[in-house]
């Protein structure tokens, strides 16, 4: 094991960790204060697959740790990866990547550190600032994410569930 | 899409999700994967929600109990496509 491996192990367990605490604030809603609280789970479980599957790939983990931009690039691959490993056919994956591109870019913004070029200070974190009003997350609807009770959003976090699985050491 | 049911007593209770089976010929075949949603007051989803998303075949399995759905998924009930 090189300490890139362990590095990769590291944040995929990290990731699986994140993603069930955001299943059981899913599970159990009574447990969970607000909607920003569950999605910042889902952002910190998806940033971390996606840096477990760079790493794995070859990238250095010293370039990965501080950023936060991984999420809209990477997570259509994995998924896309975890598409085919279920015998998915070309054109059935092609129609679920739009939903799936939009999805993890949606998931990267709730990141506060992404700020889109200041178009998208949304975030599932701190309040911004627009046009001179402060906006909370506590209020926010973060419409996008809706898209997740879609029929296409159901497969995305199933394939999600299943990519994290693959990540974990075995 | 077909909803399940259990006793009354059951789902009358505060917090008891809605469940669903979607099957789905765009999904990936992965088995009972129960996908869970909470509430979400700001779009008016005042209810807990599980879905779980199948393939034709994997439906095929349930009705022939090959694949089991989780403790509670009694009772089916299909809902109407809107067109229909």
């Amino acid at each position: 094991m090189s300490i890139a491996d362990d590095w990769a192990d590291g944040f995929a367990l990290q990731a699986d960790a994140d993603f069930r605490a955001w299943e059981l604030y899913q599970k159990y809603p009574e447990a969970c204060a607000e909607v920003c609280h569950k999605l910042l789970f889902l952002q910190m479980a998806c940033e971390k697959l996606c840096k477990a599957h760079r790493i794995r790939a070859g990238a250095d983990p010293n370039e990965l740790i501080k950023t936060h931009r991984v999420v809209a690039k990477n997570l259509p691959l994995v998924i896309r990866e975890e598409m085919i490993r279920h015998g998915q056919d070309s054109r059935a994956i092609s129609n679920r990547m739009y939903l799936v591109r939009h999805l993890s870019q949606e998931i990267e913004l709730l990141n506060p550190a992404v700020r889109d070029d200041g178009e998208r200070p949304d975030n599932c974190e701190y309040p911004w600032e627009i046009g001179g009003k402060i906006f909370s997350p506590l209020v926010w609807s973060f419409n996008p994410l809706r898209l997740c009770f879609e029929p296409g959003g159901v497969t995305f976090l199933k394939l999600l569930r299943c990519a994290l699985d693959n990540n974990l050491p075995h | 899409m077909i909803r399940f049911t259990q006793s009354v007593e059951v789902e009358v209770r505060r917090g008891e999700p809605i469940k669903l089976l979607e099957v789905n010929i765009n999904t990936v075949p992965s088995g009972i994967m129960p996908i869970q949603f909470g509430p979400i007051p700001a779009s008016g989803i005042t209810y807990p929600t599980t879905i779980i998303e199948v393939t034709p075949a994997e439906y095929e399995k349930i009705k022939r109990n090959e694949l089991p759905l989780p403790p509670g998924w009694v009772n089916e009930e299909p809902i109407p496509k809107p067109s229909e």
